[in-house]
């Protein structure tokens, strides 16, 4: 230019506005790239969050095919169900048992009455033997006459002997089988009284242990559930930075029209023309003032930039921060570790304490089954004592019938010598003494028969029984123990899912620190557009002044500008404002600005 | 749901873009020029490209040549959105006139064009 001013240096200029290009393209692309990384990184959490919902709440309808094999809430569903299945086991078991044990009790306190039994055979051997001594007697008193009489009651001697010691071994079976039925009574009242308590501390237990992990599930979906709200609100602040990133699009086509401008500031043509002068004067101060104005709109943008990523990064920095923090406490309330005072019991915890209380259950249970199991080996024995005493009696009963034809003889010999009366009263005595012994016997035998045979019956039918609860408790037992792996497979699965929660979290952090360390860098790119703009409207001060100097000069107070050059720059612009911008500073009205659009509007063909 | 190109020399709008969309299930393909956009569907079959979202000034092949060039191939009946700087009715003229099937003026908000897709991508 021919004017003599200080021109800018617009060739570093230009090299500044590059560089601010390229910072500005660097940073926007740095957040478009991370920031949707992290929000990829959280939807995939959350997702697996909500998958888990669903698989620790009702949900279960809504997930896919296959994915029901983790359904923890099935587990306790289960679980519940199992628990009251076998509390209604356990209550049909006690009463068949109870059943089962009145009968073996009622036949045993029928047996008692065989005791009493002993004693009249006691007394009836006695009988037989004062019968027999008075046998002796009456014989002797009847002199020679009573040889064959005396013979007979030699012979009733013998019998009622024998008869008195085969009583007295009796007497001593009969007391081992009472001895063993009443030991025998007292352990099925021990077993009733353990499994009675057992079934009843059973399902108070389990029933207790489900009902708090159940509790402590809905707690944690509840818990889960929040956590995600939180996680999901994440979309709010990075759309809001998304849609900014938008603006470096329109940054850099501004900072094209600067340079594009700039150039024409330096390929003006010297000239010593007034006239020519004033048009370039003209034309120059027009390319600084839409340049400055273009910065200036470069500069508000960064600044809406800057506004809207500090702001931005701020509520995802406090959302992961809540994040971060609520999938902490759903840890805790999962791992004992580094547990904090306000938990008093977690998951595992529960899970531990129910898989010893499990175990504590499981032996009690096996115990009161070997115990019930060794009932039929106990009423075996007791039914071969039962057999001995009957053949015992059987003998008794041989020696008894013995007493019949001495009896007959003792009858032909009284009637055959009538001298004999005493002889024939005592044969009497003998006759009636036999008979009440061998009754009692009778009855005895009977009373020890029937005994055997109804325990042998229970016992048989308690054994069967017996072989099947076996298989159904160990079935319960099974069953509860796979809802109990079950339980613990999906609170690891849980327990995973939300250490994946913190785990980039960590990264997050210092992704937004980057991010905020990238702000102040654009504070200092506003600061050169500041300087740029400064350096731009001092050279268009500068030119103004030497405007009015040659117009004084030339004696003119005003200059209308002759060349369409700027017409040619707007033509060029990219953006519809920009070329209102600089119609404006040239005085021109080439677009109708009811015509143009505005941003974000849509027309469709 | 077919994919979506997205032609723009401007990878932070791309990007901002792609965000939007795929947030929305839409799958997204992304071409710096009209001629890499080209490429980009040589490579595709007609039904695997639901609409393309171009921009006008890009160097090496601005957007309305290619809309031209599209118009030219098997995707001639796939939608065209242009996303662009430009607002005077003229360059909308010209844009229809090549056979684009609607014009959204940047900057814009998610939801709109969230919205525009719909309308053409069910």
């Amino acid at each position: 230019m021919s004017s003599n001013i200080q021109e800018p240096n617009v060739a570093h200029i230009i090299g500044d506005l590059n560089n601010l290009a390229t910072k500005t393209e660097e940073i926007f692309l740095r957040l478009a790239k991370s920031l949707p990384a992290i929000f990829r990184e959280i939807e995939g959490g959350v997702s697996r969050a909500n998958h888990l919902i669903k698989v620790f709440s009702k949900e279960s309808s809504s997930l896919e095919y296959g994915e029901e094999d983790y359904l923890i809430i099935d587990s306790i569903d289960q679980a519940e169900i199992l628990v009251d299945d076998a509390s209604r086991f356990f209550i049909a078991l006690e009463e068949k048992d109870r059943k089962l044990f009145d009968a073996i009790n009622s036949s045993i306190d029928c047996l008692v009455t065989l005791e009493n039994q002993f004693t009249d055979i006691k007394e009836d051997s006695i009988d037989m033997e004062l019968v027999s001594l008075n046998a002796k007697i009456a014989a002797i008193k009847a002199g020679k006459n009573s040889a064959g009489f005396a013979c007979i009651s030699n012979e009733l001697r013998k019998l009622s002997t024998a008869t008195t010691d085969n009583t007295a071994i009796l007497t001593k079976r009969g007391d081992i089988v009472l001895q063993n039925l009443t030991s025998f009574t007292k352990k099925i009242e021990n077993i009733q009284a353990v499994q009675q308590s057992f079934y009843n501390h059973f399902r108070e237990t389990l029933g207790s242990i489900f009902k708090n992990y159940n509790y402590e599930v809905e707690g944690l979906v509840e818990h889960l559930t929040l956590t995600i709200c939180e996680a999901e609100s994440i979309k709010g602040p990075l759309s809001n930075i998304m849609e900014i990133i938008q603006l470096q699009d329109i940054i850099r086509q501004s900072l094209e029209h600067v340079e594009l401008v700039l150039n024409e500031t330096i390929m003006q043509t010297p000239s010593d023309s007034p006239e020519h002068v004033l048009d370039e004067l003209i034309f120059s101060k027009n390319l600084y003032q839409l340049c400055s104005d273009l910065l200036g709109d470069i500069e508000e943008k960064i600044f809406q930039s800057i506004g809207t990523f500090s702001v931005n990064i701020g509520d995802l920095r406090d959302i992961l921060n809540k994040v971060n923090r609520d999938s902490l406490i759903t840890k805790d309330l999962l791992d004992p570790k580094n547990k904090n005072d306000d938990i008093k019991e977690d998951l595992t915890d529960i899970l531990n304490e129910s898989v010893e209380t499990l175990d504590t259950l499981i032996k009690d249970l096996k115990k009161t089954m070997q115990k019930k199991s060794s009932i039929p080996v106990d009423a075996k024995k007791i039914i071969d004592t039962l057999k001995h005493l009957e053949n015992g009696f059987m003998d008794s009963l041989d020696i008894v019938s013995r007493f019949y034809p001495i009896n007959i003889n003792a009858r032909v010999e009284v009637a055959k010598w009538n001298s004999l009366n005493q002889i024939g009263i005592a044969t009497d005595e003998m006759s009636s003494a036999t008979d009440k012994i061998n009754r009692d016997m009778q009855v005895a035998l009977k009373l020890i028969r029937e005994t055997t045979k109804e325990i042998e019956t229970s016992v048989t039918y308690y054994s069967k029984g017996n072989a099947e609860e076996i298989t159904s408790i160990k079935d319960i037992t099974n069953r509860i123990i796979e809802c109990y792996n079950g339980l613990a497979e999906s609170s690891k699965i849980l327990s995973g899912t939300l250490n994946s929660f913190s785990v980039y979290s960590d990264s997050f952090f210092s992704l937004l620190d980057d991010s905020e360390l990238d702000i102040g860098s654009l504070n200092k790119i506003t600061s050169l557009i500041s300087e740029i703009r400064e350096t731009l409207n001092n050279s268009g001060q500068a030119v103004e002044l030497r405007k009015d100097q040659i117009l004084s000069e030339i004696g003119l107070d005003k200059w209308e500008v002759k060349n369409s050059k700027l017409e040619e720059i707007i033509n060029k612009f990219t953006i519809y404002t920009h070329k209102q911008t600089a119609e404006d500073i040239a005085g021109i009205k080439k677009i109708d600005k009811v015509e143009a659009g505005e941003a974000g509007e849509l027309t469709l063909f | 749901m077919g994919k979506i190109l997205i032609v723009d020399d401007s990878s932070t709008l791309r990007a901002s873009v792609e965000f939007t969309l795929t947030d929305k299930g839409h799958e997204v393909l992304q071409a710096e020029d009209g001629q890499k956009g080209l490429e980009v569907l040589k490579t595709c079959e007609e039904n695997d490209i639901a609409m393309i979202i171009t921009d006008i000034n890009m160097p090496n092949m601005d957007g309305i040549t290619m809309i031209k060039e599209i118009k030219k191939t098997s995707f001639k009946y796939t939608p065209i959105l242009v996303m662009t700087t430009e607002a005077e009715e003229t360059k909308k003229t010209e844009g229809k006139e090549a056979g684009a099937s609607g014009w959204l003026i940047k900057p814009f908000k998610p939801d709109q064009l969230i919205g525009v897709v719909s309308r053409f991508v069910k």
